[in-house]
């Protein structure tokens, strides 16, 4: 809530009442003045709104401000890993952070993630949490899948119309998710034209401030929500002797899109202070989906701290009822997860790099 | 589908290209009928059936009841019969459950276990509107006051026309049957003055109702759910914003519902009365019911009170009628005893006023804007409020003898009162005539201000809509 709501109202309520019946005139000018009209207002809209930090909140938010709170606890180095669902529940940020002191790194793990996050809305809020917190994480790891590198619009096979689907199609991302959807990066060419028409009216619906000041709250007002969501029942039978499957893997880099997405951020994080950007991605009973991260470590990772799941050993362990669904882990998963991804990190050697 | 929705907005334009590109009445006015079904069963299919069966009770029993001479016995029983139907449809989905529950409890003082169990029959939306607009065509063809209409198409069409079947405003049949049979055109007059009423009803709804709901629903929502903010916990402040809130939320969410609808007929030629005539600037109770819902005050009034004696009869007779109408008009609104106690309250301010104050109002306008402003807000607080507990305790708030907690709202919800104030003057106080707005009918001006009034309502417009708070009445 912020008073720029009430200031909104009144203006709008002075024209609705004001507004009765136009004489006529020409219709191009009708046209015009309209366009002019909604064009002035919501560029003083976004203007008002980014003068005062005001956003439609989301979850992401509440996680962002979470993990802002998380950071301000101590000057320990942040090692911050953003993802999707996977990572929300897999990464348990205070039992990473517990075993890597036991192993004498003084590093605090903090968990940046939601259920159906793009690679470009998870870099928003990666940038939102370093704002906010007016930390530099010395490591980054950003999550990788091979769902949303290959589906650019990836948040619409979810959801399309609410708060967050909008509020992340801003031009910028607007431009990179076209970019992808040139690319191919989409589900056949149905697929392609269906995600280029949702992501058309989503950016319209951002350029216009919908909901901006209606649902949106200054980013310090927005109630803090710890990302890690830990489960202990499982939500659907999974077949967990897919953990010992096992294919092919062959080296390759990821679609052009998200490789120069990637690339940019590499750029802007390094130069923001970041020492050193990781990828990885919690364990999925697809084998496929895991082979995908090992190909991208031998190619296009191969300069970078890669942690893929495809390793037999962890897999081993996980082949058991550790599994909330088949692209989840139960909390006992997550323990054995975090406990090999402890090791997989200093092994990686990606501390030593940052200090 | 509500109003504010893309999904109701997708389906208004269809109809409405639909309606106009059709040159026939009839084809027109099937299919206003069909998207009324659609409309409704958009709801809940299930219940088309129940408003299938109001409407061709209601047909058959004013043709039945008109093929009478008057005085007949047989008139006179098929107006009971019909009445006792519609309000039969009412008892069961909206009351069964309260009534059976409050004889369970009333029982079960006096150590009597009756041993049924509260049933949870859903409410069918709307069914409080058009079963009144059922029973007043009834009525209306009874007293001989209208001529009943023999096709059934029509009387379906006035029972459930979509604009105004969930939330009103209640039509009456004298005023709606007429204009089936009017030839319409589209007009430039026409169109904007539906979007005129359509843009402030929405201004009212998304731009503030809804915005207004985070101050309420804290508080008066989560009383007594466990691990949110107890009622107790909120500072006396905080219960008095809340409260003023609540009185800033159903006024806008209702009249703009209203005007949302008045508009929307409007589109397709119909016109429907206000619903609402700035309520908060009235300077007595009496005033504040000529103003608010004026719909149903004047459906009671026709009726409940008049055919109860109304006030030519004794004074006790005519403050017993003022009370049965305010009650039965709270119980109205829902089932619970806190709407009973509401409408009692009304009663009681009604019949005081009337008792105390003979002629023009004996108060001057500004004690009596005051005292009856202060009146109506503290009595929002059991309409809103979960229980009579809670309602002591907001009550309480407003003395300054309660121990407040230490929760606090932010202070922007006083807001709410020069909003309100805002909307008057400009409604009906000296603004409305200011010759500033005289000039926004130029057209540049016009498309330009509309323009801005969409980028503003656009921005404010909540992506989490809330349904229109009468819809559960």
């Amino acid at each position: 809530m912020h008073w720029s709501l009430f200031i909104l109202a009144a203006f709008g309520l002075v024209l609705a009442h004001g507004l009765k019946l136009p004489l006529a005139g020409s219709r191009a000018a009708a046209v015009t003045a309209f366009l002019a009209g909604l064009f002035v207002t919501a560029m003083a809209v976004k203007s008002l709104a980014a003068a005062n930090d005001i956003g439609r909140t989301t979850d992401f938010d509440r996680y962002v401000n979470a993990a802002v709170a998380t950071a301000a606890q101590d000057d320990a180095p942040l090692i911050v890993f953003t993802g999707a669902s996977y990572s929300r529940n897999g990464i348990d940020p205070e039992r990473l952070t517990l075993a890597l002191r036991e192993r004498g790194y003084p590093h605090r793990v903090v968990n940046l993630s939601i259920e159906a996050a793009s690679i470009l809305e998870r870099d928003a809020h990666l940038q939102q949490f370093i704002d906010l917190s007016g930390r530099t994480p010395q490591v980054v790891f950003v999550e990788v899948a091979r769902d949303f590198d290959t589906r650019a619009a990836y948040m619409f096979g979810n959801s399309k119309f609410n708060v967050r689907a909008i509020e992340q199609f801003d031009l910028k991302n607007a431009v990179w998710t076209s970019f992808g959807i040139l690319g191919g990066a989409c589900d056949g060419a149905k697929g392609c034209l269906l995600d280029t028409a949702y992501l058309g009216v989503h950016t319209a619906l951002n350029l216009l401030n919908v909901g901006l000041i209606g649902g949106g709250e200054p980013a310090e007002e927005i109630e803090a929500v710890p990302a890690y969501d830990p489960q202990v029942e499982a939500r659907a039978k999974s077949q967990p002797e897919l953990a010992l499957q096992q294919k092919q893997v062959s080296t390759f880099q990821g679609p052009q899109w998200v490789r120069s997405f990637r690339y940019q951020q590499q750029r802007r994080l390094t130069a923001q202070g970041v020492k050193a950007i990781g990828y990885y991605q919690p364990p999925t009973l697809a084998p496929d989906a895991r082979a995908y991260l090992d190909g991208l470590c031998a190619g296009e990772f191969v300069e970078h701290a890669c942690i893929s799941p495809n390793d037999p050993v962890l897999m081993a362990q996980l082949n058991g009822d550790h599994w909330f669904d088949p692209s989840h882990l139960l909390d006992s998963g997550t323990a054995i997860y975090n406990r090999w991804l402890v090791e997989e990190i200093i092994a990686s050697h990606v501390l030593e790099a940052a200090e | 589908m509500i109003f504010t929705d893309a999904t109701f907005l997708i389906f208004l334009a269809a109809i409405f290209s639909g309606y106009w590109l059709l040159q026939d009445k009839e084809e027109r006015l099937s299919l206003l009928l069909m998207a009324s079904a659609i409309f409704y069963a958009w709801w809940d299919w299930r219940f088309l059936s129940l408003i299938g069966a109001v409407i061709l009770v209601s047909w058959m029993v004013a043709k039945y009841a008109a093929a009478r001479r008057p005085g007949d016995e047989a008139r006179r029983l098929a107006l009971i019969g019909g009445i006792v139907f519609n309000l039969s449809v009412i008892a069961v989905f909206k009351y069964f459950g309260f009534f059976a529950e409050s004889a369970r409890a009333m029982l079960s003082t006096v150590g009597v276990d009756p041993g049924w169990t509260a049933l949870n029959i859903l409410l069918p939306v709307g069914i409080s509107f058009y079963v009144f607009q059922a029973i007043s065509y009834i009525v209306d063809v009874a007293r001989g006051d209208l001529a009943p209409e023999p096709r059934l198409r029509r009387v379906a069409l006035y029972i459930a026309f979509f604009p105004q079947l969930v939330a009103g405003p209640i039509v009456r049949a004298a005023s709606f049957f007429p204009q089936m049979e009017r030839e319409k055109k589209l007009t430039s007059a026409l169109f904007f003055a539906g979007l005129r009423a359509f843009l402030l009803g929405f201004a009212y709804k998304a731009g503030i109702a809804d915005n207004l709901a985070q101050f309420v629903d804290p508080i008066y929502g989560n009383a007594l759910v466990a691990g949110d903010t107890q009622l107790g916990d909120w500072s006396n402040l905080a219960l008095i914003g809340a409260t003023l809130a609540f009185a800033g939320l159903i006024y806008f969410d209702f009249a703009g519902y209203s005007l949302m609808a008045i508009g929307v007929a409007r589109w397709f030629g119909f016109y429907i009365p206000k619903n609402f005539d700035y309520p908060y600037s009235s300077p007595s109770i009496e005033d504040f019911w000529r103003r608010w819902h004026i719909s149903l005050s004047s459906w009671l009034r026709d009726y409940l009170y008049i055919p109860l004696g109304g006030s030519r009869v004794s004074k006790a007779k005519t403050y017993r009628n003022l009370m049965a109408t305010m009650v039965l008009g709270g119980l109205w609104h829902g089932a619970a005893w806190t709407f009973v106690a509401w409408g009692m309250l009304h009663g009681t301010a009604l019949i005081f006023q009337k008792a105390t104050f003979r002629g023009n109002v004996a108060l001057k306008f500004g004690m009596g804007l005051l005292a009856t402003q202060l009146f109506v807000l503290l009595t929002w607080v059991p309409f809103r409020a979960e229980s009579f507990v809670d309602t002591m305790t907001i009550w309480s708030a407003f003395t300054g003898l309660r121990d407040g907690g230490g929760a606090h709202l932010s202070v922007w919800v006083w807001m709410v009162v020069p909003l309100i104030a805002l909307d008057a003057l400009l409604g009906r106080g000296a603004l409305k005539r200011l010759p500033s707005l005289s000039i926004l009918r130029r057209p540049t001006l016009y498309w330009g201000s509309l323009g801005i009034l969409s980028g503003i309502l656009l921005a404010l417009y909540p992506l989490e809509a809330a349904p229109f708070v009468y819809f559960q009445f």
